[in-house]
């Protein structure tokens, strides 16, 4: 009989606090100005979802040291506790997480492979350096870095989902925290059953209906 | 300076002046109406729209290798006798007598020749026109979210209307007329007064956090994929900037 495993998968959006502790971090002349305040209310929903899967996670009553975490943009470089509190230091609500469940004897695994990462680093670079110059230039530079952007992404997933399988050890449920642009579904659901620890994406029959 | 007046937009409500080849009226397009007649078309009609489009596209790109090989007087002469003829597909799907999805294709056969004869690319059916085909698109999931954000709601609201004590605030909720004894939200109540807006104190009282926190993550996460902040040039290069500070971050740790 074969057994099923199951994954945690958690969409990740960052606050607008966190992204700007993240800004302030930066050179000055690189930021474009700060966002609109009106989006105190989404700031606002961002912050009571992170609430919100700290407390599912701690409902799904799986045990802590079974639990092996898989993070967006966390190198595989044996430096990964550093990174997630360095980036909790940032206010960073989604590595405040993996903290504490590392505090509870979860297990932080590299997920992404640096030079991938230091690719899309140099893209980012470049999108917004145009982003000085005007809002024309940003716009036809960010149509040119979601092209790029989507194979590279292709290339990170299936790296991540290789990853997941290689280094996932028996009894253990793989805790994914990714950036709603990856596509890991696809490369994972063959393998796993995939529980979205909040109500994600029930749209895509739509969205491919819709072809979009 | 070009006088030329605006076109009007396909998500416009006046579709008289319009001239491109694809109209939905999205505001008739409620329930599961969008779904069971994407599903019907893509059984019947796999890729109608986009394949139409695309004819469209390649016939305005490529027409000027075609045209290439008529002799030049040929192909004045035609242009002459083409002019003022148009070819007209009406591609028309109706509910109950009303329009629902147009697809009012004109052509007019001399323009595509003086056009191809001038290699001018793409002189209509534009990156802009595909721009506005897809906001259609996104407008059709953005209609099936909120309808199944409010289906969500309503059916929490009637659990709670059954129940034998009758919250308060639940009682004020029918007193202000914002929903029936059924649960369902009442015409004028948006899902985003009751979530967000100038009723939402009173809504959280009444619906669980949980669910509108949910409904809300929903919305966010819809919004991120699908990008109905593409104009917003601070927030996407904000999110940027974040992206490419926490990647700073990470890298110089490993540096280290």
């Amino acid at each position: 009989m074969t057994n099923i495993r199951y994954l945690i998968y958690v969409p990740v959006l960052h606050t607008q606090k966190e992204t700007g502790e993240i800004l302030l971090s930066l050179k000055a002349d690189e930021a474009p100005p700060p966002a609109d305040t009106s989006l105190a209310e989404q700031e606002k929903s961002v912050k009571e979802m992170w609430d919100g899967i700290h407390e599912k996670i701690q409902n799904t009553n799986i045990s802590c040291p079974t639990i092996r975490i898989y993070q967006d943009g966390m190198p595989v470089c044996g430096k990964e506790k550093e990174i997630a509190g360095k980036l909790a230091q940032k206010s960073s609500r989604n590595h405040q997480l993996i903290l504490d469940l590392l505090k509870k004897g979860a297990n932080l695994e590299g997920t992404e492979d640096p030079d991938l990462l230091i690719e899309e680093y140099d893209n980012l670079s470049h999108l917004i350096s145009k982003a000085s110059v005007s809002i024309q230039s940003y716009r036809d530079s960010l149509n040119e870095y979601k092209e790029k952007g989507a194979k590279l992404m292709k290339q990170r997933d299936a790296f991540i989902a290789e990853r997941i399988k290689s280094t996932l050890k028996e009894g253990e449920t793989p805790l994914l925290f990714m950036g709603v642009r990856h596509e890991l579904e696809k490369l994972l659901q063959s393998s796993f059953v995939i529980n979205y620890i909040i109500y994600r994406l029930p749209f895509k029959k739509v969205r491919d209906i819709y072809n979009v | 300076m070009s006088n030329r007046t605006q076109k009007p937009s396909l998500l416009s409500k006046d579709f008289s002046k319009l001239f491109s080849p694809v109209r939905i009226n999205a505001d008739i397009l409620e329930g599961d109406r969008p779904l069971a007649l994407y599903e019907f078309a893509s059984i019947f009609f796999p890729n109608m729209v986009s394949s139409i489009v695309a004819l469209l596209l390649d016939m305005e790109k490529h027409s000027q290798k075609l045209i290439a090989s008529i002799e030049p007087k040929k192909r004045e002469r035609l242009i002459n006798d083409l002019e003022g003829v148009t070819v007209e597909i009406h591609y028309l799907m109706k509910d109950k007598g009303k329009e629902l999805i147009a697809l009012p294709i004109k052509i007019c056969p001399a323009e595509v020749l003086r056009n191809a004869a001038l290699s001018k690319l793409g002189s209509r059916y534009t990156e802009k026109m595909q721009e506005e085909i897809n906001q259609i698109l996104v407008s059709f999931i953005k209609k099936e979210i909120q309808r199944r954000i409010k289906s969500m709601i309503e059916g929490a609201l009637k659990t709670l209307l059954v129940k034998p004590r009758m919250p308060a605030t639940l009682k004020k909720l029918l007193t202000l007329g914002l929903i029936d004894r059924d649960g369902r939200l009442s015409e004028g109540a948006t899902i985003e007064d009751l979530m967000s807006g100038k009723y939402a104190g009173l809504f959280k009282r009444v619906v669980p956090e949980e669910l509108i926190n949910e409904a809300m993550m929903l919305k966010e996460t819809i919004k991120a994929c699908y990008g109905w902040e593409g104009e917003d040039y601070l927030a996407s290069a904000n999110e940027a900037l974040a992206e490419k500070g926490i990647l700073e971050i990470i890298l110089g740790e490993i540096k280290e």
